[in-house]
């Protein structure tokens, strides 16, 4: 996991911050890797996304503040559930931020059932975070295009696929 | 008996409900083939459904969460990958299931189109079209010969362009020019 997540050793610290079940806040440390458990929030918040974001950006400042932090990277995940905080802490600690694109977010806005209501509202907050981030990471080339049509300079925009650690799967069968 | 796999949510973005129509055509043809499906999601019951009324459901085996040993398993066991999806960004089933050794039928979309070429080591599909769909599980069940020839170019671009330790190289890189506030030349230099 440290491999993945701090590539390289690129970092003396690698905070991670991980939404559970749990009602309370724990911090465990594997390697280099710190991570941050924090409570899931209630599902009447995770309803509205803006709400949503802005505790968890409160969550990253705070960490941000504590740690020392000099980079803040949304790699995984949804860009409105993961990126959005990320550039509002970023922004509100003055560090810079590395937002990842992993999807065609226009076309899932409006398929998925749960964006389904939101749609103007999710492209809007879509293209803000595009417009925040220090930097983008597309990890499809069709992607760059995708983010240079909300007015993104390509000198902003990195191609970058993700990495598969072959070491975690055993060899084929059937080679 | 061929098994046709798929591995993805059950969502929209996946159009597993042509892949079900696709599949019930092209077993009117191949009486041997079978599709597991792998993955959970907001459609699931609609497929379930589906799949009942397109008569097929006793060919097909749903599997909605499993972990990654049988995951393998389920690459291992199975002839090929189907892999429908209207848009995607970067389909972790289809670099998984090419290195298994799978043959890929893959939409013809940005972001498969980068994976999956067509006759090399897979098949691409219109994702719109059932036939289409259904016409390539039929090539792929009953060609085991081409199959077998997909088979075996089906790793190399997953070795050659996605191991870790390349990329892991470029990510560090990455971070340090985004902290130190230089010009990003991941693109130019470095990835290709």
């Amino acid at each position: 996991m440290e491999r993945i997540l701090n590539p390289k050793n690129a970092f003396r610290c690698v905070h991670i911050v991980s939404f559970n079940e749990a009602h309370h806040f724990s911090i465990r440390r594997y390697g280099t890797l710190l991570l941050h458990t924090v409570p899931r929030m209630s599902k009447k918040i995770l309803r509205f996304p803006l709400l949503s974001s802005l505790r968890v950006a409160q969550v990253f400042k705070k960490l941000v503040k504590q740690y020392g932090v000099s980079l803040l990277i949304d790699s995984y995940g949804n860009i409105l559930d993961n990126g959005l905080p990320t550039v509002l802490a970023a922004r509100w600690c003055g560090i810079p931020s590395l937002v990842t694109v992993q999807n065609d977010y226009h076309q899932l806005f409006s398929t998925k059932r749960i964006y389904l209501g939101y749609t103007k509202l999710n492209n809007i907050l879509e293209h803000f975070i595009y417009r925040n981030a220090t930097h983008i990471r597309s990890v499809s080339p069709a992607l760059v295009s995708y983010i240079k049509e909300h007015g993104i300079k390509e000198s902003n925009i990195s191609y970058l696929p993700r990495a598969f650690d072959l070491s975690t799967f055993t060899q084929p069968d059937s080679f | 008996m061929t098994i046709a796999l798929s591995v993805a949510k059950m969502s929209p973005q996946k159009n597993l409900k042509r892949l079900l129509r696709a599949f019930a055509k092209a077993s009117l043809h191949i009486p041997q083939l079978y599709l597991w499906m792998v993955g959970s999601g907001e459609q699931e019951k609609e497929l379930h459904l589906l799949s009942i009324q397109l008569g097929v459901e006793k060919r097909i085996q749903f599997f909605s969460s499993i972990p990654q040993n049988e995951l393998r398993c389920a690459y291992n066991l199975s002839d090929f990958l189907v892999f429908p999806s209207i848009f995607e960004g970067f389909p972790r089933a289809v670099v998984e299931a090419l290195y298994y050794g799978l043959p890929v039928i893959g939409a013809n979309i940005p972001g498969v189109l980068e994976l999956v070429q067509n006759g090399f080591n897979g098949l691409l599909v219109d994702p719109k079209q059932i036939d289409d769909i259904a016409f390539s599980m039929v090539r792929l069940a009953i060609d085991k010969q081409l199959r077998m020839q997909l088979s075996r170019n089906a790793p190399c671009i997953v070795r050659k362009r996605f191991m870790g330790d390349a990329i892991w190289g470029l990510e560090a890189k990455l971070y340090q020019s985004v902290i130190e506030g230089h010009k990003i030349d991941v693109n130019k230099d470095s990835y290709k």
